[in-house]
This record gives structure tokens, C-alpha cells and sequence, in this order.
């Protein structure tokens, strides 16, 4: 879901940046020094998900693990996500880097608001759990997609058209996604419970 | 620092990392990428995911880099390729190929004048009188040139439909070479790069943590 170089107009362009240096500041002043290193490795699994593709059909969507990043690491998970994305840019050529604040919006933005969300959820364990975790990797799926439609306005593809696409493209990644994050979250919570609580402080 | 690791570092996302790693065997992703080399009288554009999947029925336009004019549209075929007829370009003006494959994804490739103008077809005869004529004159005055006299008309109708042939077949042959070339430099990203991406992740980290280690103090 990398928006390439050269598609958007500037206007957008700068707006993402914008947008994603504010998630980026207010993330860092949250995230505390304990809990540095987590980020880190949760930005590397966020950094290679992209790289695992499932095929659908005739096409192939990749893994990108952004509703489990926002669970666990809250609003931190925007640095996490746009270091990530920037160092994909740099070394993968995936999106570039003057699309870097739009990609750092589209895919941290949902991870933040899977956050608000589910993030209490994912704390009280039980049946609430395995649904709060489900349905945040699956909606940041369905998010950022619907994200880029929106980035998309004013090139020459249609909103409803690409969203649609997108949205169909993506349907077994969110259900993966969703299953994926599910289990990680409750794995997590058995054995590491501190983890699921970082983003609480 | 013992601390940190201690108290936060998910053993299990590191096992996630690792599974994630191992799943690069069959790893696809959705940098795009184009790539246009000419052969003979055409040129041919390639469009390829990362991953080496050709990008199908995607749109291809070509413009002149000099005007911003579009030349050529259409769309990639089963096989990624779509094939032009060489448009009609001025001594320096080059062409500007980007591959459309929606939702996002586009790519551009450029191609210089000099890659457009290799036609050696032209200016060819001159050579060959050139060559023979610095040799002769020191070991055999006055014989060659009444052999040179007799033979070049014949000679030269054959050179320049030679040398059209020649560079017809050479244009055939270094075809699959010019691709293989441009697929080098259109790698996916590699497992270094994959490494080196995690381990500039886990410095930087680190640099973080040492800030913030110097702080408490």
C-alpha cells in the first residue's frame, strides 16, 4: 500500500508530511525510555512484513502488520512506522521519500486509531481480547486502504474506484492480518502481559 | 541497558522477526518497476513488481522529456511488455516511459538520446577504405591499388546492406542482454539490504537509549 513517487500533487504531499510530523513528535514524547528497544523490534517486524507477500488470485498483497504495531506500542508506533517506511523507501524503493508523510499517515495513522479503539480491549483478556485483537489488525488493514483512496483524490483515479479495488485486493490480508494479530495479542498476554501495557502509559 | 532488555524486549517478536525472515524465500512486495531498451526499429518497455511478477494490462505512456509531449500509450501485455514503434525524436531530445499500475503504484524510466540514437547504420561504409588504405602503402606500392580499383563498387552495395543486417542481428541478439542488465539494476531488495534495514532499526534504538541512559544520570 506504498504510494509511489510522483503521483500526488504537492498540496498532499506536504499535508501528509505535516500530519506525519506531528504523529511522529507526539509519539516520541509518549514513548518512554523502557520501552525504546520494543519499539525498535516491532519497527523491524513492520519493516520485513511488507516483503511477505500472500497471493490472491492473480495478484499478491504483502503482510503489514501495522493494527498489531499500533496495539502494543500506541501512539509510539508512528515513529516506529515512519522510520520503517523510510528506510523501505531508502533501501527497497518502496514509495519514496517524498511520499514518506502520506505512506507514514496512511499506514501509522490507522495504527494509532486501532489503538484508541481496541487498545483497552486487548488489556482485559477474555473473549473482549481475541475480538479487539482480530478486529484492529483487520480495520488498520481496511483503514489504510481506504486512506490511500482518499490520497488518491485529484490524480487521475477515482475515489469510490480505487477504494473498492483496494478494499477487494485487500480482504484476505485483513482477515490474515486480523488472525495474525489475534493470536499475537494473546499469546502476548500469556506470557509477556507487560508488553499489551506499554502503550497504556 | 540490562534493565531495558530485561524488562521489554518481546522474545517473541524477535521469533516473529525470524519467522517473518524465513518467509523471504517466497517474499513478493509492491515496489514497481519499469524498465525500455530499443531493439532495432522498436522499443520494448517491461514492467516487473519487485518481487519479478510482470505487472499486467498496466498503462504505459511515453513522453518526449524535452516538450512533456505523450508520444506513445498503451497497455502491458500478459507478459509485462509492451512494444513501440521508435517514435520519430529530435539529436537530443530523450524519452520519458512511466508505467501506471493503479492503486498507487507507478514507475518511470528515462531513455537518453544516446540510448535512442545507436543505430549504426548510417556513417558504416566510410570505415573499411579507411582501414585498408594506412596499411598498403609501405609493402606494396603499386599493386593493391589496381585490385582496390576494381572491387569496391561490388564491395560497397554489400556493406551497407551488411552492415544493416549485421546490426539487425546484433540489435536480435544483445536483446536478451540489455534485459537481463536492466533486471540486474531492477532488483528486489536483497537479503543485506533486508539485514541492514533491521540492524540501522536496532541502532538507532540504541542511540535513543543511550540518550536516554545519559539523561538519567
Amino acid at each position: 500500500m506504498h504510494i509511489s513517487e510522483g503521483i500526488l500533487s504537492l498540496p498532499v504531499l506536504a499535508g501528509g508530511g505535516v500530519v506525519a510530523a506531528a504523529g511522529v513528535a507526539i509519539g516520541l514524547k509518549k514513548l518512554d525510555y523502557e520501552h525504546i528497544m520494543s519499539t525498535a523490534l516491532l519497527s523491524s517486524a513492520f519493516f520485513v512484513a511488507s516483503l511477505v507477500h500472500v497471493p490472491i488470485g492473480p495478484s499478491a498483497a504483502h503482510l503489514i502488520l501495522n493494527g498489531l504495531v499500533g496495539l502494543i506500542l500506541g501512539w509510539a508506533a508512528v515513529p516506529a512506522i515512519g522510520v520503517a517506511l523510510f528506510l523501505q523507501a531508502l533501501l527497497f524503493g518502496f514509495g519514496g521519500l517524498t511520499v514518506l508523510g502520506v505512506n507514514t499517515v496512511i499506514m501509522a495513522g490507522p495504527a494509532v486509531v486501532v489503538y484508541l479503539l481496541f487498545g483497552s480491549w486487548i488489556r482485559e483478556g477474555g473473549r473482549k481480547q481475541l475480538v479487539g485483537g482480530f478486529l484492529a489488525g483487520s480495520l488498520a488493514v481496511a483503514m489504510s486502504g481506504i486512506l490511500v483512496a482518499i490520497a488518491l483524490i485529484g490524480t487521475d483515479e477515482a475515489f469510490m474506484k480505487t477504494a473498492q479495488l483496494i478494499l477487494l485486493a485487500h480482504i484476505p490480508i485483513m482477515i490474515i492480518e486480523g488472525v495474525v494479530t489475534m493470536f499475537t495479542v494473546s499469546f502476548l498476554s500469556r506470557v509477556q502481559p507487560e508488553i499489551l501495557a506499554i502503550s497504556k502509559s | 541497558m540490562r534493565t531495558i532488555l530485561h524488562a521489554s524486549v518481546p522474545v517473541h517478536v524477535v521469533v516473529l522477526l525470524g519467522a517473518l525472515l524465513l518467509f523471504h524465500e517466497a517474499a513478493y512486495a509492491h515496489g514497481i518497476r519499469v524498465f525500455a531498451y530499443t531493439s532495432g526499429p522498436e522499443i520494448i518497455v517491461e514492467g516487473k513488481f519487485s518481487s519479478g511478477r510482470a505487472t499486467i494490462n498496466s498503462k504505459v505512456k511515453v513522453f518526449s522529456d524535452k516538450s512533456g509531449k505523450l508520444l506513445v500509450e498503451g497497455r502491458t501485455g500478459k507478459d509485462g511488455v509492451f512494444t513501440f514503434a521508435r517514435p520519430r525524436t529530435g539529436p537530443d531530445e530523450g524519452l520519458k516511459i512511466v508505467l501506471v499500475a493503479g492503486e498507487g503504484h507507478q514507475a518511470q524510466w528515462t531513455m537518453t538520446p544516446e540510448d535512442l540514437n545507436e543505430e549504426p547504420m548510417v556513417a558504416e561504409p566510410a570505415p573499411a577504405p579507411a582501414e585498408s588504405s594506412p596499411e598498403q602503402p609501405a609493402p606494396v606500392p603499386a599493386a593493391p591499388p589496381v585490385k582496390a580499383a576494381g572491387t569496391p563498387p561490388a564491395q560497397a552495395i554489400d556493406t551497407s546492406a551488411l552492415a544493416e543486417l549485421v546490426s539487425r542481428s546484433v540489435a536480435r541478439e544483445i536483446a536478451p542482454l540489455k534485459r537481463m542488465m536492466m533486471e540486474e539494476m531492477n532488483r528486489g531488495p536483497s537479503m543485506t539490504e533486508i539485514i541492514g534495514g533491521i540492524g540501522w532499526l536496532v541502532g538507532i534504538a540504541g542511540l535513543l537509549a543511550a540518550l536516554g541512559a545519559l539523561k538519567k544520570k
